[in-house]
């Protein structure tokens, strides 16, 4: 069979830049975020945390912050026996009877003032009995210490192994080939370790959430949330209520990086207005407290990778073992995501791949922008430039190699397709863009040196097969139109892109089109989550199928008043015309509300378009090996760095990055340059000095912006070079993917490998301070 | 939010201002970048806070060649050496220590004093003092008296300050021609605190030069390497001397490890500084 895709869209509208839709409203202030929103008689909220990382809760003591004047409800664990989880259901909204991490909520106040909340606060007392504590997941999973002796009894999807006795809260496996055959076919095999300590997501906005219950039962809920429906379902589950008696309403996030996504601390707020219905509570976190919230997990990882001596991989054996803190939830899907990509954008015919989730007494690991895929491209990157070193190939040669093309499989099996993207000519367009056939420039007179390094990367959406999406748009009487699609705006501009696709799908110009926020779960269509870099994809299918929709409904109408078939009618900006007679047409405003004959008779009625979307073939993996088909669509890239390192002190200045993304489609070049820009930066903090710092007894170091360092203008490199190379993806009709969390994926192992064509030394641990720099400088002088 | 009750008073004058001092759990405020983030934090719990910003007298300032700089308490950061030339002209180390606190903010509102009586180990403004001699005019009811800057650090987050007694002024004597670097090592390149910091200044550089050495983050307290500095004095800069000079000051620090670096780094930046700012300077005789 002969097949030749065309896209059933014209664009004009997409590709083009376009300034945000919500850009005027941001830049004057004016747009509303949770902390922002004020009720009469609001209630504000306080939490009380554990001090202690592991503990049993002897006795707590409320009665002093019961007897402050102004003092409203009071909760703790005992009041609220829910445990509640997107993945794996093992975490407490208020843990009733053992905290598991410094940080963790024990009670909550609501009072009239936030400052009554606080000082209520501080009254409560609690006994704990202190238990030994589990820091390192490597040591957590000999089982010496079990930090949910209940894991077996939790409720979890099918499609995680747990394994209790080792803190085991997913153990993914892919067995792909025959790794001991491939092994032996290897010429030379190499091997190492890598890591990377937890990571803070850093939203400009902290969590942040207002509930209101009323006394006939409806629990509202305003919360700076990824995923309003999602968040709605598990409010639902965790407190036994019915869908409908549940809203959720997400106005404008300032900022999610995965943090956000699933269910927080709404579940603390909504507990307090249970005990005072008829009343808005309002819970903000403080930066110290949203650091201790939830963070991407650490990572150790072995990698042992088999090549041929012309650098064909023929094996690959890994190892990932991942801090998932004190509880998993949302992280369980992380560690199999991180799992089933490995080895990354290349092909391996024999692949082992043992990913584990582990308890830990560290804060709770949970999504964050780039799903696990940081992490593993973190170890599968660095050991690829250790495999170039070893065969004395170029890291780049043996990354063209081996990179997946049409006709080979991935890790799950998967087949690669003439539109699944192009990893080469990402990898390609990245070199050519940091000039990597040229040597760095060394400063003359100088104790500096510099390098360049480079990496790919893949990623896919990590869901659940049924994710789905659905949008509505609406005509006025001025053919003026609404769109909704529940996808939050957290800062990507996807409301400024979507306004672009349904431009285009409905033949209509984007000043027509009106994008109705915020998102409210009772009166929006559906939306599984804001995460994954999906929100193109899904919504552009569902978007197209909604303007079909529309455009049919009125093509219908049409027809009767003009007595020409339907496919004989076309919709172009404000008018629906006859395909081979343009001159004969009627305006859509005469229509859209259904057509009125001159003698007032009317037919047809209000135009509203209706579509849905779910992932197409879509299955579970086996899970023995990791075959399936899990992953609905890829983004490819490829990232390079130049560094100068300070010999004598090993400080780091990044002179160069550089990031290419197979996304399909680019929607708006000026939105999508501004993820990749934003990504890129966000990469440099785990890069280069981001991570959580415990002492050896659990208590956290980093627990403000203080010692938390992220990025600043300081810190970011003299040039930051980014170009797309666009496959068009052929399952969605605008050949759009995502590209909103791959930006951030593959910067340290670009800069790792940097730092080894400037110093020739490996640095394999996360973060590449002066002080890990120096330390391999001098390990390589004695070495010689 | 800061969620106890205290109460505050604005004095105009001095003498007001240390009565109120006196008062149980006073503590006095200027910029507040320490002292609101330590309420706010609940480390620090004053009943009365005393703001010091409305005393003409601290903000006095005064430069000659003959009688060096003389600066109130009350000089924000960044007034200090955005408007008057004389800091950077004459005390560049001072200077560029000054220029590192935490972010342009933080600056435009705390002080040079306030960053001493804070007494972190890791304060920027410290060592550069210490380099250059700096006197500090203490005053409380029961009079004035002058600290010099090496005596008074005691430990971390402490001074020799006593109860209702405040730092008035600081006092640099000018010692003549001289040229100087500080040079702080920090996580990421802009508001942080320092890894290590380290202020070298040089007096007289093209005659007697008095090499003079004091670091950051290495300590309980700022510190001065005095003995680095008499083994250096009236030497070539050789690079064996300068070496020896580095290795002086590595042995006399005694730095920990926590969330800004490992006692392994610093005690290695304390050796390496030295030798990299000298050179800088082009002040090492032979070769790179």
């Amino acid at each position: 069979m002969k097949y030749k895709y065309q896209s059933p869209i014209k664009f004009q509208y997409v590709g083009k830049p376009m300034n945000r839709v919500d850009g005027v409203e941001k830049v004057t202030g004016h747009a509303k975020y949770v902390t922002d929103m004020f009720f009469p008689n609001m209630l504000y909220a306080a939490v009380k945390r554990s001090p202690i990382p592991h503990g049993i809760i002897k006795k707590i003591d409320t009665s002093k912050a019961e007897a402050l004047a102004g003092v409203r409800a009071i909760v703790t664990g005992k009041d609220v026996p829910y445990r509640q989880g997107i993945y794996l259901v093992d975490r407490p909204i208020i843990t009733p009877d053992r905290v598991r991490y410094v940080g963790e909520p024990v009670a909550a106040v609501a009072a009239d003032t936030l400052e009554i909340a606080r000082r209520a606060v501080e009254l409560i007392e609690v006994e704990y009995e202190e238990l030994p504590t589990v820091q390192d997941p490597r040591e957590s999973m000999k089982g010496e210490v079990l930090i949910h002796p209940d894991l077996a009894n939790y409720e979890r999807l099918p499609i995680y192994n747990i394994e209790p006795e080792k803190n085991v809260f997913h153990h993914h496996k892919t067995r792909k080939g025959d790794v001991t055959k491939g092994f032996e076919e290897a010429d030379v095999i190499v091997e190492g370790d890598y890591s990377l300590p937890q990571m803070y997501h850093a939203p400009l906005e902290p969590h942040a959430a207002i509930s209101y219950w009323e006394h006939d039962g409806k629990l509202t809920v305003w919360s700076s949330a990824q995923s309003p429906f999602t968040l709605r379902n598990l409010i639902a589950y965790a407190f036994k209520l019915p869908r409908h008696k549940v809203r959720v309403i997400a106005p404008y996030v300032g900022g999610g990086f995965g943090g956000k996504a699933g269910i927080n601390m709404e579940g603390i707020v909504i507990a307090l207005s249970e005990k005072v219905k008829g009343r808005h509570i309002k819970l903000v976190y403080t930066r110290e407290e949203d650091i201790s919230t939830v963070v991407r997990q650490g990572m150790f990882a072995h990698i042992k990778t088999g090549v041929k001596k012309d650098g064909t991989i023929v094996a690959m054996e890994a190892t990932l073992i991942f801090d998932g803190g004190a509880y998993a939830e949302y992280g369980t899907n992380v560690v199999r995501a991180a799992g089933y990509t490995l080895p990354g954008p290349y092909y391996v015919p024999n692949l082992k791949t043992d990913s584990y989730g582990v308890y830990t007494n560290h804060f709770l690991g949970g999504a964050f922008r780039g799903f696990g895929h940081g992490e593993l491209h973190w170890a599968t990157e660095r050991n690829l430039d250790e495999v170039a070193q070893t065969l004395g190939i170029d890291p780049l040669e043996l990354r063209l190699k081996n990179v997946l093309k049409p006709g080979l499989t991935n890790s799950m099996g998967q087949t690669i397709h003439h539109d699944t993207g192009n990893v080469e000519a990402c990898l390609k367009r990245a070199a050519e863009l940091i000039e990597y056939d040229k040597k760095s420039e060394q400063p003359e007179n100088s104790r500096k040196v510099r390098g360049k390094g480079i990496a790919g990367l893949v990623k896919a959406p990590a869901m659940p097969t049924n994710a789905g999406s659905a949008v509505i748009i609406k005509f006025h009487e001025d053919a003026t139109v609404t769109l909704q699609a529940s996808i939050q705006e957290i800062g990507q501009g996807f409301n400024t892109a979507v306004t672009q696709m349904a431009a285009d799908a409905l033949h209509i110009s984007p000043d027509k089109i009106h994008f109705v926020m915020p998102v409210d779960t009772d009166v929006n269509p559906y939306e599984w989550q804001t995460v994954a870099s999906r929100a193109l994809w899904t919504v552009g299918n569902a978007l197209y199928r909604a303007a079909e929709d529309a455009l049919n409904q009125i093509k219908n109408i049409a027809s009767q008043v003009l007595g020409v078939a339907p496919y004989n009618l076309e919709v172009e900006d404000d008018r629906v015309y006859v395909k081979y007679r343009p001159e004969k047409y009627i305006l859509l405003k005469d229509i859209v509300m259904g057509y009125t004959y001159p003698d007032g008779h009317s037919i047809g009625g209000p135009v509203i378009g209706r579509g849905s979307f779910t992932p197409e073939m879509l299955t579970n993996l086996d899970l023995e090996t990791g075959q399936g088909n899990a992953a609905a669509e890829w983004t490819f890239g490829a990232q390079a760095a130049e560094v100068e390192i300070d010999l004598d002190t090993g400080e780091l200045k990044m002179l160069q990055l550089v990031g290419v993304f197979d996304a399909g489609t680019i929607i708006n070049p000026i939105t999508a340059g501004g993820q990749v820009v934003g990504g890129m930066i966000q990469g440099m903090g785990p890069a280069l000095f981001e991570g959580v710092k415990y002492n050896d007894k659990g208590y956290p170091l980093t627990v403000s912006f203080t010692d938390y360092k992220i990025p600043t203008i300081a810190d970011i490199p003299d040039e930051i070079k980014y170009d797309f190379v666009q496959t068009f993806e052929e399952s969605s009709p605008f050949g759009a993917k995502g590209v909103g969390e791959h930006p951030m994926i593959s910067v340290p192992p670009a800069i790792a490998s940097a730092i080894y064509d400037a110093l020739g030394v490996n640095v394999d641990e996360l973060p590449l301070t002066a002080d890990r720099i120096l330390k391999a400088l001098e390990k390589k002088k004695n070495d010689n | 939010m800061i969620t106890f009750s205290y109460d505050y008073v604005k004095p105009k004058t001095l003498n007001e201002a240390l009565d109120a001092l006196n008062e149980d759990d006073a503590y006095p405020i200027l910029g507040g970048t320490d002292l609101i983030v330590k309420m706010r934090a609940g480390r620090v719990k004053p009943k009365l806070v005393v703001d010091l910003k409305s005393i003409d007298e601290l903000f006095h300032v005064d430069f000659s060649k003959e009688s060096g700089l003389t600066f109130g308490a009350g000089l924000k950061l960044n007034v200090l050496i955005e408007e008057f030339d004389y800091v950077k002209e004459y005390y560049p180390t001072l200077y560029q220590g000054i220029r590192v606190v935490g972010g342009y903010q933080t600056r435009n509102r705390g002080t040079v004093v306030g960053n001493l009586c804070n007494a972190s180990p890791a304060s920027d403004t410290a060592p550069a003092l210490l380099t250059y001699n700096a006197e500090l005019n203490l005053i409380s009811k029961n009079g004035e008296r002058t600290v010099k800057i090496t005596e008074f650090f005691t430990g971390p987050g402490k001074t020799v300050l006593e109860k209702g007694e405040i730092v008035k002024s600081v006092h640099i004597p000018f010692e003549g021609e001289n040229i100087g670097r500080y040079y702080k090592v920090s996580r990421i390149k802009a508001v942080d605190l320092s890894t290590i910091g380290m202020a070298l200044t040089i007096i007289d550089p093209d005659g007697t030069r008095d090499i003079r050495v004091a670091l950051a983050s290495v300590a309980p307290t700022p510190i001065r390497i005095f003995k680095a500095e008499e083994f250096i004095k009236g030497k070539e800069l050789t690079m064996k001397n300068v070496e020896e000079f580095a290795q002086i000051i590595h042995d006399s620090v005694n730095p920990i490890t926590d969330a800004r670096g490992t006692a392994e780094y610093r005690k290695r930046m304390a050796k390496i500084l030295p030798i990299k700012l000298l050179r800088e300077m082009k002040m090492i005789k032979e070769g790179l």
